[in-house]
């Protein structure tokens, strides 16, 4: 049985599916085993990124298992202009190989602005991934709808899935990405890697929603390379697993380029969320805005906020802000934020503004004075506070299903057990930044 | 619930903490004399394991932040640690040492770092 | 006669855990056996000058000063815990700090004003810009904070705190004068393992303040360093423990605004402040170390049921300061508030922040912090505000606002949050600008020159923390910044 703990390159020559991968991906796998031999696991209280993450609770023992089951649907009238196939075949097709060996990787290993990523888990994926899928949308097409990637867990163990998106200059599209798995799995953990690369100009949705059932551990980085005036916009939406830690990290590698993470999570009894939108501003006159709010509830839940922007030496005019907001709902929860930054450039505007609190007890008493009964009441106040994140999500589906899980959280909700104070300032925002 | 044979006697060096687990529970062992304290092995500061610090007197010191805990009273001695830990009963029966978690002896909560 | 047989081993390299554990239960074994008196002095040997930290020094220092046991000890158990722990792997550069190259024991302060010829010429020329007299001058290298000039001044001041019943001693004279109380709070604040650098402080501390305030007593006049009976005011690794009774009040002032200049590389100051129910205490300082200096504090104050603490910072010296005045509150009710001012020019960084430790309910805190990086300097604020369990209805609100002057100027923040308590307010709010060139342009059109406008908009950045310092400090400072501004200075 080989696990992420006892990975060696001998168990990846031993794979079918690497020994029929093209030789440059093959070697790249090898190469990438070798680090991963040298690398030790992270360490929570040396490596200031797991500190929110005891890494020695995550199951790194767990069987490599069956693939992880990754499907990804079109919009209709899309498959024609946009490939959307899986990932091991695209990088052995005579088509898209030269573009899959471009990319894939080029965030993690090889890449410019941010270079390699040092994490053994980021490693383990270059090395080891099992099931993958390459989406591609050429220059000038733009996609309406939405391009699905379905991530669902049928068995437990070990998973790696990887994600390879890359748009052509002013291309646009929605990739959505579904993480979901069946009922009474757990003893599970997904090591994902997700990469997307927009070129000049194009204009990227990327959603990842979290929507485990059960104990599964989930980390993943989701990173994105964003050239000249291009534009990322991408929301995590983090509701189930275990212990989830998400990395929504973005190059602004081209001047004028943009991006603004948004999040939304709610943890409830025993679910440790650690969430950690980077931002790293390479090039000049970018500008980026990241708006994460989260509720927490019940005993031992945990939400962690760990916003990193880097203005590096040559962003001039940079525009940047980091705002979250948590919701503390009952006694037992915990929130911790810290927006990072850290700047190198003197001609650049930036914030960030981080508030945790509880529902506005005067906001409630309004609403029950109008003969809206308490537990309506309280809905309508989480609801209201989510609300700006939501607006600035244009895909309804998403919007949707997205609102149907916090509804869904509400109802689970204890109530009688949420608290009020006559101070918070978080229900309503005065200065509408959310 | 009730006593469990943890270690023996002759196996504990005096003055020298030794960590063991306990129906689910992480226990500090120490040696004073021919008499053994048992602590809870968690400081109550941040999830540290007090078995990797130094004893000092009648205390057990987390390497982490140097509070010292009173293995008697659970007591910190000093900051950063505000909150005392649990303290065990310890039974000695000829070189066997047992110990029983289901009994606090000082009312201390378990520290709950997640 | 003994020798010194062994190298001391580079505080970075590892210690292998069996030969430290011995030698610490060895001292563990001491102490256990402790009896509360002085020291033997029966194992006495000839001891040569010597750069460098080891046991020896470390016993030597406790020798010269005539120390009970009980310190002694302590001193022993923090150099080992010293040894074993390793650098910090976050903040600033330490690389440059080089432990076996520095003189650890006490000097005399008149050693310092030898260094006169080794001035460097622009601290000459800032005390005379700052239009400090030369007699004032050699007493800024002694150490000494030249605020009053009169000798009477100076003695009606000690008469008034006796007559109050005010203990007001350096630190060494305390120990011997006041042992008991001392010993009951001396490291109960920073324990002697809390990080390496205070470590190094409790093995090797010497002079600081001792100040006891009894129940009731408000001084109304800010105390200073300069009061103190011992001239030795500002040395390496200062060690300050402030009691504040029941509804008492003092606020205690460190430093000075003018630059000191200070042969010793490596300055690891300990401040340890209790303040009991109802009391307040100011602590303020102004650093201004020449840029040779690493300066790495630990500063921490315990504020008790309804108990306010503040703390005004000012960092303007030193190659490196890491510094974080916390307030830990305790007790029901108390109040915590940190004022930071960082200010960073060419080869200087300023990591300074304020920690925030809410253990009792109906407890708040407020930090501000204005930095201002210059040329190529760096500033960083680094914060916690931490909310245990329990700890309900707190309200917490933390703003950072940093100043970049130039285009190599590098600016950090680095806020951390962790509430575990469902009814916390807490407040963060940061943000970082460059001078507003439409400002310059105003102030230019209407015949200001670019450097006295620049003065003045640094002077209004930092407006809300310099005007609750002693007007003495205002000043100075307002007339420092004009200097720095002109660029022709540092």
């Amino acid at each position: 049985m080989t696990s992420l703990n006892t990975l060696t390159a001998d168990d990846l020559a031993g794979r079918a599916d690497i020994a029929a991968a093209p030789a440059w991906l093959r070697d790249r796998r090898l190469d990438a085993a070798k680090r991963f031999s040298d690398q030790a696991w992270p360490n929570s209280r040396t490596d200031e990124f797991w500190r929110g993450t005891r890494f020695d609770r995550l199951p790194v023992d767990l069987d490599l298992a069956a693939p992880a089951g990754l499907t990804v649907l079109l919009p209709d009238g899309a498959s024609d202009r946009v490939v959307a196939i899986d990932l091991a075949e695209a990088a052995a097709s005579e088509r898209w190989g030269a573009l899959v060996r471009t990319h894939l990787g080029s965030l993690t290993t090889t890449g410019d602005g941010s270079g390699a990523d040092e994490d053994r888990t980021v490693t383990a994926s270059d090395a080891a991934w099992t099931d993958g899928v390459f989406v591609h949308v050429p220059a000038e097409v733009e996609v309406g709808g939405q391009i699905t990637v379905r991530c669902h867990l049928a068995a437990a163990g070990t998973h790696l899935p990887r994600v390879l998106v890359v748009l052509g200059h002013h291309a646009s599209a929605t990739v959505v990405i579904e993480h979901t798995s069946a009922e009474g799995i757990t003893s599970t953990l997904v090591d994902e890697v997700v990469e997307a690369v927009l070129e000049d100009s194009a204009i990227l949705d990327l959603v990842s929603l979290q929507e485990w059932r059960g104990d599964v551990d989930h980390l993943s980085l989701q990173k994105a390379a964003v050239h000249r005036g291009a534009t990322l916009r991408h929301l995590s939406v983090t509701i189930g697993g275990r212990i989830v830690r998400l990395r929504p990290e973005v190059d602004l590698l081209g001047q004028g380029a943009s991006c603004f993470p948004l999040g939304v999570y709610f943890a409830d009894a025993g679910q440790h969320f650690d969430l950690q939108p980077t931002v790293r501003h390479i090039a000049a006159r970018a500008v980026s805005d990241v708006l994460y709010k989260g509720a927490v509830q019940g005993k031992a839940a945990h939400a962690i906020f760990r916003g990193n922007v880097f203005v590096g030496h040559d962003a001039v005019g940079t525009n940047t802000n980091q705002t979250n907001r948590t919701l503390v709902l009952t006694e037992g929860a915990k929130a911790d934020s810290t927006p990072f930054l850290e700047i190198f450039c003197s001609d650049v505007v930036a914030g960030h503004g981080s508030a945790t609190g509880q529902l506005d007890a005067n906001h409630l008493y309004y609403l029950q004075a109008r003969g809206i009964p308490r537990a309506e009441a309280l809905k309508l106040i989480v609801m209201g506070f989510f609300r700006d994140v939501l607006d600035h999500i244009d895909l309804p589906d998403v919007e949707a299903r997205t609102l149907a899980h916090l509804e869904r959280e509400i109802e689970v909700a204890d109530l009688d057990a949420i608290r009020t104070t006559m101070a918070a300032p978080l229900a309503i925002d005065p200065d509408g930044r959310g | 619930m009730g006593f469990r044979r943890v270690a023996s006697l002759a196996g504990l060096a005096p003055a020298t903490p030794t960590r063991v687990e306990v129906d689910g529970q992480p226990v500090c062992l120490v040696r004073i004399g021919d008499v053994v304290k048992a602590i809870h092995d968690t400081c109550s500061h941040r999830e540290w394991s007090l078995a990797e610090g130094m004893v000092w007197g009648n205390t057990v010191e987390c390497d982490l932040h140097g509070s010292c805990f009173d293995l008697d009273t659970g007591i910190p001695t000093s900051l950063p640690a505000t909150e005392p830990i649990p303290v065990f009963p310890v039974s000695i029966v000829g070189d066997d040492v047992h110990v029983d978690v289901s009994l606090v002896l000082n009312g201390a909560a378990i520290p709950d770092h997640r | 006669m003994s020798q010194i047989d062994n190298p001391v081993p580079s505080a970075a390299a590892p210690v292998a855990a069996g030969s430290a554990r011995e030698q610490q239960q060895s001292v563990a074994d001491d102490l256990s056996s402790y009896k509360f008196g002085w020291s033997d002095g029966d194992d006495k040997y000839a001891f040569t000058s010597q750069r460098g930290l080891s046991r020896e020094v470390v016993e030597e220092i406790s020798r010269l000063k005539d120390e009970p046991k009980w310190m002694l000890d302590l001193r022993l158990r923090a150099y080992e815990a010293f040894l074993r722990r390793p650098m910090p792997n976050w903040g600033g550069d330490m690389s440059g700090i080089d432990f076996d190259n520095i003189y650890y024991f006490v000097r005399a302060t008149e050693g310092q004003v030898e260094d006169w010829d080794a001035l460097p010429p622009e601290i000459l020329e800032t005390y005379n810009k700052l239009g400090i007299p030369a007699a004032e001058q050699k007493r800024l290298i002694a150490g000494v904070a030249a605020q009053y000039e009169s000798e009477v001044v100076y003695h009606k001041i000690r008469d008034d705190l006796a007559e109050q019943g005010v203990v007001f001693l350096d630190t060494d004279t305390a120990l011997r004068e006041h042992e008991e109380l001392f010993r009951k709070h001396f490291a109960t604040i920073i324990p002697p393992n809390d990080n390496k650098f205070a470590a190094l402080n409790t093995a090797v501390w010497s002079g600081g303040s001792f100040i006891w305030v009894p129940e009731g007593v408000k001084v109304d006049i800010p105390l200073q360093a300069y009061f103190r009976i011992n001239k030795e005011n500002m040395g390496q690794f200062e060690r300050t423990l402030i009691i504040a009774e029941p509804g008492s009040y003092i606020h205690y002032v460190e430093g000075c605004t003018a630059p000191i200049y200070s042969s010793d590389s490596l300055h690891s100051a300990v401040v340890e402040i209790l303040v009991k129910e109802g009391a307040r205490v100011r602590y303020s300082t102004i650093q201004n170390w020449s840029t040779n200096v690493y300066n790495l504090v630990t500063k921490r104050a315990v504020a008790e049921r309804n108990a306010t603490m503040e703390w005004i910072d000012g960092n303007i010296g030193s190659r490196l300061t890491m510094k974080y005045p916390a307030v830990w509150l305790t007790g029901e009710g108390a109040k915590g508030e940190v004022l930071s001012v960082a200010y960073a020019k060419d080869g200087q960084h300023q990591d300074a922040g304020a920690k925030m430790v809410h253990v009792a309910p109906n407890t708040t805190s407020h930090i501000l912090s204005k930095s201002i990086s210059k040329g190529a300097g760096r500033t960083s604020y680094r914060g916690l505000v931490q909310v245990d369990k329990g700890a309900h209805n707190v309200r917490s609100s933390v703003k950072c606002d940093a100043l970049m002057l130039d285009e190599e100027s590098r600016t950090d923040t680095y806020p951390y949050m962790e509430i575990e308590s469902d009814d916390a307010t807490i407040e963060h709010e940061a943000t970082v600008s460059k001078l507003s060139d439409d400002q310059l342009f105003y102030m230019q059109a209407r015949g200001i020159a670019e450097d006295d406008a620049t003065a003045m908009i640094v002077r209004g950045f930092i407006e809300p923390i310099a005007r609750e310092l002693p007007m003495e400090y205002a000043v100075e400072l307002n007339r420092l910044i004009e200097l720095e501004m002109e660029g022709s200075v540092g």
